[in-house]
């Protein structure tokens, strides 16, 4: 029998394993991949973000999609335009992804594999010849059907009877109100690449199914009618395909004695919208990221893998017994906040339905240029999502998905974390590990105050029940705010007295701005103010340099202010992930202060946008001077020249002269 | 909560006029919202509970009408989050603090009094602190899988004690831990009260979801609940043996409060009435019974008798 040895052997040539060869292969790690050939029941369509098509292949594949529309059922509507999606064929999709590993130098194995030990894997070809593999590092990534299963996906192409289908639809079918534990099922419409009048519908339940397979399309096509009759008349175009899928994600099962689990395989899958594909690929990029970065340790490898599966992913199953409820709740939040420009509301939207949002790829593995300084704080602010995520995961996934996501929509250094463990090496040492749970408790309060202060009574709509917009709000709030006094009392119960007189200072903050002054940035002031304190306080700073942070942090927060009216003026992307008429409307922006007039995003023209875009830009400008200013009395290096990263970050938006 | 229980009126109004110093801290706009749910706080029941459960040892008066204010403050704090999720206009008969001053100040109001209380807990010292934060999250879940089970007909009565505890009950255990503190009680002292606490809230819940659908002689209708989906141990137990027109009527979308009559019929003919009254003595056995030779001393007895404030005679 041959022997073959390697580096490390990844089991399964679906998109995650070619992903995590072509990335292992690249870093010039002896690679081997092994499984069956392409099928012909990966002959599917998928939608992708560019950013993961980019991961895949360096090649221009399948077709651009410039919008994609989200409803549920027929309550409500709501989407993206300019996403930067794709669609393509799974099989044109895994041969690219294939040809792009084996020509970066991984040996690719056609076969099966059956692994009896870590080291000792055994490798049965076609032919029916032996091989035993020996690999140091051992990737498991054999599908989603090979796991417990826990749903189905089944999808089928159809002439489509209208204009050429040009964007893609998601319908998250209504949970039954009279079966509290029904099966999540959603319904995906993409335009099929290469063949003009065809349109391509996949149907995912994420709960046990015994349903046939064309059943279930059958279902969803029925719930496509309700949305628009054009999918009344749909003629098949292909054959009905079907996978068994599994959802229950735990991160724990990511490492299985010591193999690193990714892709499918792992459960990683987005109940809401069926998709896997950005989780795939992202698991693989972090299973590859931990084996080249300890590639003679596959324990520390093992380990690092799993940490960082854990900052990075949220799954809806992971307390199966009451999984369905929590979809179910995650549901009529979506539902009835559809339309909602809130920042906690828009941002979890985001987060849960964008196709790879809530694993954003891009934002937090490449974050920075080189050589930024914040980079020396990236351990420190990992934990600090980790811990933050942590504690909300199961209890919560909808909000866990909200802090993950978070870490990808601005670069880490503009995080709280990074503030806070910027100015914890104010006294001159790096900042403690055990003050990630302080780290995570900031991020949790802030993001807690936002769900609070976003709270507006929903117009009654006449019906009975729960008010899910501001009730979800609410208990959102009280639950992020609860979790972050649990993290404060675990790591240092004497932290709880600041933490306590924050809390107080903001509601207080926020009260005179509503009742009063209508002006923002104190209670903004005083979010970025805190982490910066709190840090200096820890990291032992002399009380003058305690007094420089408390400032510079309300600059900072002052700052972020005017870039965000900035980023809203000029129609760019907000940091809060909502536009300027609902920032205007929540109290968010300086704007209605500023003109010294209620206003709003369509009254803002000719001169008096100009005059708002002047304005906020010198204050902008105004706060970023001051506060580097401030920076220079810092004694230490790192924190200085951190911070000062975060404060021009914060600013950038001033510096950017086009506007709309 | 109707019914009277032995409680020392010194005490009750000492923490009342230490709530009217703390809630300084409240912002000015929304102070009097505050004070007026201070002054019409009920009872009293869960200072009450704080004040007996130090009478086992020699606890110092002001910090104990600290004690009690922390746990005041943070069920204040609940209340006033509680009306904005369940849209309530009233609460004993007085407009809810988000009619009178709009739905955010509401919810800011409700934080400062976390705020407040936390800022109190965390002075009172590192072990009042940390109760005071395990607490404040099993709070908060509670009221998530409040929340997360709303128009669940078929939720196990397992799953609705479990929520109750985190809901209702942490809040008494916390009554009475903080009371065992201030008296220097021993550990075994200390987590019979807590576990007697822990039983009593859940007996508590439970009688007063079967008060709740008892006519109410004000003319609020009863069972409003119902509306919102949520359903309470009596409600549970006849979905589970009653006739299934029960279940149709709550999960029907055109629900009003001139159903609610009929729904209480159901209930009452399912026997939910009984089995709910039923589960809350046993659990209030519970309470007794880990008090164990507590039970015979001044102190226990009093606990005992709060049977009369859950079932009055």
């Amino acid at each position: 029998m041959a022997e073959l040895k390697t580096d490390v052997l990844v089991l399964g040539t679906g998109i995650a394993g070619t992903t995590a060869a072509s990335l292992l292969a690249q870093r010039g790690l002896s690679t081997v991949m092994a499984g069956p050939p392409t099928q012909e029941s990966d002959d599917y369509d998928v939608l992708l973000t560019n950013s993961v098509l980019q991961l895949v292949t360096s090649e221009r594949l399948g077709r651009p999609i410039n919008a994609l529309e989200v409803t549920f059922d027929q309550t409500a509507s709501t989407g993206w335009t300019d996403a930067g999606l794709t669609v393509c064929r799974m099989t044109d999709l895994l041969n690219t992804a294939a040809d792009r590993a084996t020509a970066l130098g991984a040996r690719r194995l056609v076969g099966r594999a059956t692994t009896n030990s870590r080291r000792a894997t055994l490798f049965h070809t076609a032919a029916g010849e032996q091989t035993t593999l020996a690999a140091r590092h051992v990737i498991i990534a054999t599908g989603s059907d090979t796991g417990p299963s826990t749903g189905m996906v089944c999808a089928r192409r159809f002439k489509f009877p209208g204009p050429e289908y040009d964007r893609a639809l998601l319908d998250l079918v209504a949970p039954d109100e009279t079966d509290p534990r029904s099966a999540p099922l959603s319904v995906r419409v993409l335009p099929a690449p290469g063949a003009p009048g065809v349109i391509s519908v996949s149907v995912t339940t994420t709960a046990p199914t015994s349903t046939e397979p064309g059943h279930l399309l059958d279902i969803g096509l029925a719930a496509l009618n309700r949305v628009d009759e054009r999918y009344r008349s749909l003629v098949p175009a292909g054959p009905v395909r079907h996978a068994a899928l599994t959802s229950a994600f735990a991160p724990t099962s990511c490492l299985d004695e010591g193999q690193l689990v990714i892709g499918g395989a792992t459960g990683l899958l987005n109940p809401f919208t069926g998709e896997s594909i950005a989780n795939a690929v992202h698991s693989a990029r972090l299973a590859a990221d931990a084996i080249s970065h300890y590639a003679d340790d596959p324990e520390a490898a093992g380990k690092e893998y799993l940490h960082a599966v854990s900052r990075t992913f949220v799954g809806y199953s992971e307390s199966l017994r009451h999984a369905a409820r929590k979809y179910h709740l995650a549901w009529r939040i979506l539902a009835a906040t559809a339309d909602d420009d809130n920042a906690f509301f828009a941002k979890g939207r985001k987060a849960v339905l964008l196709p790879g949002g809530f694993a954003a790829l891009g934002g937090d593995t490449e974050p920075d240029a080189p050589g930024s300084p914040s980079i020396a704080l990236a351990p420190f602010v990992a934990a600090c999502s980790e811990v933050a995520i942590a504690a909300v995961r199961e209890e919560w996934p909808f909000v866990a998905s909200i802090v993950a996501s978070d870490r990808g929509t601005a670069s880490q250094a503009l995080r709280p974390a990074t503030m806070f463990g910027a100015a914890s090496c104010a006294g001159g040492a790096a900042p403690d590990n055990r003050w990630a749970g302080v780290g995570a408790a900031i991020e949790l309060t802030m993001l807690g105050m936002l769900a609070l202060t976003a709270t507006a009574a929903s117009v009654h709509r006449g019906h009975r029940g729960v008010d899910w917009p501001s009730a979800s709000a609410v208990l959102a709030g009280d639950h992020l705010l609860a979790q972050a006094g649990l993290l404060v009392a675990k790591v240092d119960a004497d932290l709880a007295s600041p933490f306590a007189a924050w809390l107080a200072e903001l509601a207080m903050l926020r009260t005179t701005q509503l009742h009063k002054t209508g002006d923002p940035r104190p209670f903004f002031g005083a979010l970025f103010e805190f982490p910066a304190r709190l840090g200096a306080e820890l990291g032992r700073a002399t009380g003058s340099t305690v007094a420089v942070l408390r400032e510079f942090g309300r600059h900072c927060g002052n700052a972020f202010v005017h870039a965000e009216d900035l980023l809203g003026l000029a129609g760019r992307d907000s940091r809060l992930d909502t536009t300027l008429d609902g920032r205007i409307k929540a109290g968010f922006s300086a704007l209605p202060a500023l003109l010294d007039q209620p206003i709003t995003d369509t009254q803002l023209r000719g001169p008096l946008r100009q005059r708002a875009t002047e304005t906020s830009r010198t204050l902008c400008l105004d706060e970023e001077r001051t506060a580097l200013t401030l920076l220079a009395r810092l004694p230490d290096n790192t924190a200085r020249h951190i911070l000062s990263e975060l404060c021009t970050t914060l600013a950038e938006p001033a510096h950017h002269t086009e506007g709309k | 909560m109707s019914g009277l229980f032995a409680r020392d009126d010194s005490f009750f109004f000492e923490v009342s006029e230490h709530l009217e110093q703390v809630v300084v801290a409240v912002p000015e706009e929304l102070r009097a919202v505050v004070l007026t749910l201070v002054t019409q706080s009920g009872k009293g029941l869960r200072r009450h509970l704080v004040e007996v459960c130090a009478r086992f040892g020699r606890p110092d008066r002001a910090q104990l009408v600290r004690l009690a204010g922390v746990v005041e403050l943070l069920h204040l704090s609940s209340l006033l989050h509680d009306d904005v999720i369940d849209r309530a206009t009233t609460r004993r008969g007085v407009p809810t603090a988000h009619e009178v001053l709009g739905h955010e100040a509401a919810v800011l109001a409700g934080a400062a009094c976390m705020a407040g209380a936390a800022a109190e807990a965390a002075d009172l010292g590192p072990s009042v602190s940390t109760a005071f934060a395990v607490v404040t999250a099993e709070l908060a879940r509670g009221e998530l899988r409040d929340l997360e089970r709303s128009y669940d007909t078929s939720l196990e009565i397992e799953d609705y004690i479990d929520l109750v505890r985190r809901k209702t009950a942490e809040l008494f255990k916390l009554c009475c831990v903080l009371g065992a503190g201030a008296a220097e009680l021993d550990h075994t002292t200390t987590d019979r009260l807590a576990t007697f606490g822990v039983e009593l809230g859940v007996a508590f819940q439970i009688a007063d979801d079967c008060l709740d659908l008892q006519p109410d002689p004000g003319g609020k209708p009863a069972g409003t609940d119902h509306l919102l989906g949520l359903f309470g141990a009596p409600t549970l137990h006849a979905l589970r043996v009653g006739t299934p027109e029960l279940a149709t009527l709550l999960l029907s979308p055109a629900l009003t409060v001139d159903e609610l009559p009929r729904i209480r019929t159901l209930i009452g003919e399912a026997g939910g009435l009984a089995e709910a009254d039923r589960l809350a003595h046993h659990h209030f056995d519970r309470a007794v019974e880990a008090l164990g030779p507590l039970a015979a001393t001044e102190p226990g007895s009093t606990l005992v008798r709060l049977q009369d404030a859950l079932w009055p005679s």
